[in-house]
């Protein structure tokens, strides 16, 4: 033991004891700030730390990753399927969005015109063999459509039921030569027909106004609606605007190019009135006939007193 | 029911499935593109082909069914479309039996014949009259291109319709 005390080892961890003690001695002196030995210790061993902390942690997520793949994965399919289902809630939002944009319109319309019924129809078919946009309807008589029930969309007049089955109907658009339509021009009050129409125009989309008068103030852009005369059409749905007005030859009258609002070769979606207050007035007897009885005779908004009656007869069906 | 009588029913039925389709491509709107603004007429070709392929009985009772398909969508009054596609059907099998060869040249022959004279009777039954002043201009921007169109759809519906003969006849026999 003597020996140990005396041995070299000895001598050399005593001096490092009291260098360490000494060393505590001047960090508590230093007042709280990093003594230059920690420091250089510090700047030696900070970087060493950092490398083996990122190590440490790239080990620890590696094999993390294998630990938590399980619940990760749960957590993907739980989250993929949330977007399916909000995916699905955004078409269902859209289609939401556009029935309810279409109903409304189609609600400002009611509710200007109580007496309106509606039957909502899908178009099923459209002849290639023929130019004018005339279309068939998943709706017939077991629905209540009869022959010349007005066609329309939210946009204004398609056109009249000019066939009907039991599940399906035909219409007629304002596009073929065929139909005719008494009409008004929304700001001069003029009266005027929606008639004649021919393959050029309709080709195009566009119909004819005829019997524009010759000093009429009608102008580009002019709306034009149904007068409600000739019991057909109740009064007051648009067709169109007034795209271009010329001369006709006999210098006599005017004429125009009737732009419809209704995107009618491309329409999907229509509505049938199948009955309105007047209709059926001024219509012959025969066609008449085939209208609905629960139309209302005692039309406060009756057209018969207007001048343009004598066009009356020209928008039945022919 | 013996086997033959089942295999008979069978082919009918086939076959007016393939109309109903036929009625489906030809009436919607979005199946085939528009070109020149017109959409092709199938029903024509297709009556021909299989009358061309089965004689004068089917083609003239298919061309019935297919004629009532296009008579709900026509604008014509309902049962113009059956008459002519009957006559079509019946025809061509008689033709073909008597005095032309089964081929596709007689088949795109035939169907042409039979668009321009359905054609030039619509033209002027539905339009002539009304005498609107652009009658011409109908003829040559609407009919020609529907024709045109239309002897495209010959050579598909030709070897469909050879197909389901060979098909259909071969099960008969077996």
């Amino acid at each position: 033991m003597k020996s140990f005390f005396r041995s070299t080892r000895f001598k050399i961890l005593l001096a490092a004891v009291m260098l360490l003690i000494g060393l505590v001695l001047y960090s508590v002196s230093t007042g709280g700030f990093s003594s230059l030995p920690s420091s250089i210790v510090g700047a030696v061993t900070t970087p060493i730390q950092s490398l083996s902390s990122s190590i440490s942690g790239a080990v620890s997520g590696f094999f993390g990753q294998f630990t938590s793949a399980s619940a990760k994965q749960e957590r993907i399919e739980e989250l993929e399927k949330q977007i399916n289902d909000l995916q699905n809630k955004m078409v269902d939002y859209d289609t939401y969005l556009n029935e309810n944009e279409e109903l409304r319109k189609y609600l400002k319309l009611y509710r200007e015109n109580p007496d309106f019924v509606f039957e909502d129809a899908i178009v099923i078919g459209r002849d290639p063999a023929e130019p004018f946009g005339n279309f068939s309807i998943n709706k017939g008589t077991l629905s209540g459509i009869k022959p010349n029930d007005p066609v329309i969309t939210a946009e204004g007049l398609v056109g009249y039921v000019y066939d009907v089955g039991p599940i399906y109907a035909k219409v007629r658009t304002v596009l073929d030569p065929a139909t005719a339509a008494s009409a008004i021009v929304s700001r001069t009050r003029d009266y005027v027909m929606v008639e004649s129409n021919t393959f050029e125009l309709a080709k195009n989309g566009l119909c004819k106004l005829n019997y524009l008068p010759r000093n009429s103030s009608a102008i580009q852009g002019d709306y034009i609606i149904t007068s409600g005369v000739g019991g057909i059409y109740p009064r007051g749905l648009i067709i169109g605007t007034i795209s271009e007005i010329k001369q006709e030859p006999d210098g006599i009258s005017s004429y125009a190019i009737l732009t419809p609002t209704a995107d009618i070769r491309n329409i999907k979606d229509v509505m049938v009135i199948k009955s309105f207050k007047g209709q059926g007035e001024g219509l012959p007897a025969e066609a008449n006939g085939n209208l609905n009885n629960n139309a209302s005779s005692n039309s406060s908004g009756s057209d018969s007193s207007v001048n343009a009656s004598s066009n009356s007869s020209a928008e039945v069906s022919r | 029911m013996s086997k033959e009588r089942k295999n008979k029913i069978f082919r009918w039925v086939i076959y007016i499935i393939f109309f109903i389709g036929l009625f489906m491509l030809q009436s919607s709107l979005n199946i085939f593109p528009v070109i020149a603004g017109v959409r092709p007429v199938l029903f024509i070709p297709a009556v021909i082909c299989v009358g061309m392929f089965e004689g004068e009985l089917m083609g003239a009772v298919l061309g019935v069914v297919a004629g009532c398909l296009w008579d709900l969508v026509s604008t014509n009054a309902f049962g113009i479309g059956a008459l002519f596609l009957m006559i079509a059907g019946w025809a061509t099998a008689v033709l073909v039996i008597y005095l032309i060869r089964k081929n596709i040249f007689s088949a795109i022959l035939i169907c042409a014949c039979a668009l321009v004279f359905y054609s030039v009777l619509d033209w002027i039954t539905t339009y002539v009259v009304l005498q609107n002043g652009d009658e011409w201009s109908m003829l040559f921007q609407f009919y020609l291109p529907l024709v045109i169109y239309s002897l495209f759809m010959v050579v598909p519906l030709y070897f469909l319709a050879r197909v389901m003969a060979a098909k259909l006849q071969y099960k008969d026999e077996a």
